[in-house]
């Protein structure tokens, strides 16, 4: 899969292999449970586009492109795993740009939606190169009813999920509801672990999908 | 609230809020989500800890094995023989006898600077310095067999 190098950080602020070990030694359990629950998520985020990987392979690659210098961690400027959050978020990026998905059939009217004015819009008339292709877009919808009937009955999350659907970051939707800290981690945790037991997953291969 | 995003900006907006979850989940919760994926936290830690520095393993080991290489190619480079002459007077003899025994190198030589008269001693240690490292002179010089390839 492609690769891509980030902004350049000084070799003499770089850190070394037997620094790197260090660093990964001195993690604790918590820490270790949390790059491979992050490392899950995100592959799931992928999908197909994935391809056989899973999260052990996430996590691998982000170590080693460390440790060929492909990235350079700034040990003064962020932590081991701050780093790899970061590293991974960018690489599962890089593998969702470079997957090429086969074309299957949908039929146009399955993607027409309406604007904030209520009138139709066609996805397909405006599709530029490197967007979501007309079958993944289909599936992005239905993987969000999906969602919503998750938590029909859960009036906080759906203020959650409408504030991120917003493009609202954590704070942003606090602010929004008024939810307190304790009280927004509370329901991201109840999302979290709903979303993760019902299983879905934003692209599904093609066996799962709408018929046609 | 209205959003004009598409349905594909919203689900990633989702998914990537819900993973950013995770890094701020306190320890009890990360543990508590691993049991809940059926996976003892003790055992899944120590795995992953495993992995990671496999990884490391393997980098140094191969860092390590190709330092190991480029050391062996150079102590081999360094203990051939050389079969340039150490002075100037007899790199010139040489010089001239590799020209007279195999004038297909003099197209090679002249190539780079065309005329035999001004050339220095250092230009012609360059020169036979390249012939020997392709062991060419190994073959031409007066002493070997017969000089002929």
């Amino acid at each position: 899969m492609k690769r891509e190098s980030t902004r350049r950080v000084a070799p003499e602020k770089a850190a070394s292999p037997a620094e790197i070990a260090a660093a990964i030694e001195s993690l604790t359990p918590a820490d270790f449970l949390r790059l491979g629950q992050y490392a899950r998520h995100r592959i799931r985020i992928l999908g197909p586009k994935a391809g056989s990987s899973v999260g052990d392979d996430l996590l691998q690659t982000a170590v080693q492109e460390l440790l060929e210098d492909t990235r350079r961690w700034d040990k003064t400027k962020v932590g081991l795993m701050g780093f790899l959050f970061g590293a991974m978020r960018s690489i599962s990026s890089n593998w969702a740009k470079s997957y090429a998905p086969d074309e299957v059939p949908v039929l146009e009217t399955d993607l027409l939606r309406r604007d904030s004015e209520g009138k139709l819009i066609n996805p397909l008339h405006s599709h530029p190169i490197g967007q979501p292709t007309a079958e993944q877009q289909l599936s992005h919808r239905q993987t969000l009813l999906e969602i919503d009937h998750l938590f029909t009955d859960d009036q906080e999350a759906q203020m959650v999920l409408a504030g991120w659907q917003e493009g609202l970051d954590p704070g942003g939707v606090r602010d929004l509801w008024g939810f307190s800290q304790n009280d927004y981690n509370t329901i991201v945790r109840r999302i979290r672990r709903t979303i993760d037991a019902a299983n879905i997953k934003p692209d599904r291969p093609k066996e799962e999908k709408y018929v046609q | 609230m209205s959003n004009k995003r598409t349905d594909t900006e919203n689900l990633h907006s989702i998914y990537d809020a819900l993973t950013d979850s995770v890094i701020g989940a306190s320890d009890d919760e990360v543990i508590e989500e691993a049991r809940l994926v059926g996976q003892d936290p003790t055992i899944e830690a120590g795995r992953l800890k495993a992995v990671m520095l496999a990884s490391v393993k393997a980098y140094q080991q191969r860092a390590l094995r190709e330092a190991r290489e480029a050391y062996d190619a150079q102590e081999q480079s360094s203990s051939r023989t050389s079969f340039v002459p150490g002075t100037p007077a007899e790199r010139r003899e040489l010089f001239s006898f590799v020209l007279a025994k195999q004038p297909q190198y003099t197209e090679l030589f002249t190539a780079q600077h065309r005329e035999f008269t001004d050339l220095t001693d250092d230009d012609i240690e360059t020169y036979l310095e390249d012939l020997d490292e392709l062991g060419i002179l190994q073959k031409l010089t007066p002493d070997s067999d017969d000089g002929a390839e």
